[in-house]
């Protein structure tokens, strides 16, 4: 009988044997699904249930899956994040540390040159790092780490294996200052190797120099070798300069002149190597 | 009283589908034949749906536990065929030969439709099809049932078992 103002008692009691019948058939279906199975052994009760049940098991598996895996990610971000900090401190210090090694190997190889240098040419010399450059535009000097505590005096000549580098001109306990030879006061007797012509090698303040008080009829050409004379006791003989980039010869006058490109780049200058003082190598040699 | 009638008649229905109808019909044709339906699509056409659907599902699982195959086979057959024989019942007003041939041989041929697509469905069975065994089992279990739904009731009314119903019922 219908109830007023029940509306779900009232379906129940219109469909009451519809209700009964469904009721009944699917506890049957469940009844013979547990007992059937398929081919592969398994009941068709665990078949329908994992049926139904797998796709809630696999959204709540995702879900729990994807929130763990944020999570997972969140704690290996975090992880990540300090390891990458801590890797690139290392990197950087690994970096620092190659870096001093490479110097280290650097100068160890230019220190095993300037032995060789020594040994080749009889001279004997300090080895010096230079450490300041002439901040003025108008000089071309450096300052290198020996002084007079190291044995350095004023007017020892600087070399490398390269070439000339210049003269000292200041002297004090552990710093040099070294006037380059292309400073524009810088001069050096020197002779063209090829034809041993004399002349005075002067700096353009630029990175050449230029050959200057050569005779006209002496012969120069360009690709010469530039070499020391020796004259005037400053610089050893045979040290090699640089090489004539152009020849200058007017038509009138008693001299010719030259572009010369010296062998030692003047600009990255790290280490030199600091002889002795010609008057002193005479000294200890009983020549004059 | 109602009640032992009740035992009675479905405990016969299913000892002789166990004992009697392997002796009497073909092997071939023993299949078919479901004396258990009798019971039920009597009752559900006597008692309305309510009644045929219980008395399928009893019937139908003890057919299955004395068989010995999947339990619920039946029982899904013989509860549909209990709710057809009274949902039909109830629609058409059974009151003539003809209206109760309808209706029982609706509720056999659902009974059948529901045994072999729950076989099928479960994978047990080839898919429902129109076969003579089928066609035989139709047929022959609706005059079978038609011809005791016939004489049960007879009987019910002789003995008064359905007055008793009725009065007990209110009608």
């Amino acid at each position: 009988m219908p109830v007023p103002g029940n509306p779900m008692r009232n379906f129940l009691g219109r469909h009451h044997q519809g209700l009964m019948l469904v009721a009944l058939v699917l506890v049957s279906l469940v009844i013979i699904s547990r007992q059937l199975q398929d081919s592969q052994g398994q009941t068709y009760f665990a078949k329908s249930v994992i049926a139904v049940m797998s796709p809630f098991q696999a959204g709540v598996t995702g879900a729990v899956g994807g929130v763990a895996g944020l999570w997972d990610e969140y704690l290996s971000i975090r992880g990540v994040k300090k390891e990458n900090r801590k890797l690139r401190e290392e990197v950087n210090s690994l970096r620092t540390e190659i870096q001093g090694l490479k110097e280290d190997l650097y100068r160890f190889g230019r220190l095993e040159e300037f032995g060789a240098y020594v040994s080749e040419t009889d001279l004997r010399g300090i080895a010096a790092r230079v450490i300041g450059e002439s901040p003025d535009p108008w000089t071309r000097t450096i300052v290198v780490n020996r002084g007079h505590k190291d044995g350095v005096k004023t007017g020892s000549p600087v070399v490398m294996p390269e070439g000339l580098v210049g003269r000292v001109i200041e002297v004090s306990g552990r710093s040099s200052v070294v006037r380059l030879i292309v400073d524009r006061s810088s001069r050096v007797p020197v002779l063209v190797s090829r034809s041993r012509a004399r002349a005075i090698l002067e700096g353009e303040n630029s990175g050449n120099c230029q050959l200057k008080y050569l005779q006209r009829t002496e012969d120069i050409q360009e690709g010469d070798v530039i070499i020391t004379s020796g004259l005037a006791d400053i610089f050893p003989r045979g040290v090699e300069v640089g090489t004539v980039a152009q020849v200058i010869r007017k038509d009138y006058g008693l001299y010719q002149y030259a572009r010369i490109v010296p062998h030692v780049p003047m600009s990255r200058l790290e280490d030199v190597l600091i002889l002795e003082h010609q008057s002193s190598l005479k000294d200890e040699d009983g020549t004059p | 009283m109602r009640f032992l009638y009740f035992i009675f008649l479905l405990g016969s229905a299913l000892v002789l589908q166990s004992t009697l109808v392997p002796l009497i019909v073909p092997a071939w044709l023993a299949g078919g034949v479901d004396l258990p339906l009798i019971p039920v699509i009597h009752f559900a056409l006597t008692r309305g749906a309510t009644s045929g659907m219980l008395t399928g599902a009893l019937a139908g699982y003890l057919q299955d536990a004395m068989t010995g195959g999947a339990l619920g086979i039946n029982g899904v057959a013989k509860i549909i065929a209990g709710y057809t024989g009274g949902f039909l019942k109830e629609k058409l007003f059974v009151r003539g030969i003809g209206h109760r041939a309808v209706s029982v041989s609706g509720a056999v041929f659902m009974s059948i439709l529901s045994k072999y697509g729950v076989l099928a469905l479960f994978g047990q069975n080839r898919p429902f099809i129109i076969s003579p065994f089928l066609m035989w089992a139709f047929l022959g279990n609706t005059v079978l049932v038609l011809l005791f739904h016939a004489l049960l009731s007879r009987f019910e009314a002789y003995s008064g078992i359905r007055q008793e119903e009725e009065l007990s019922l209110g009608n």
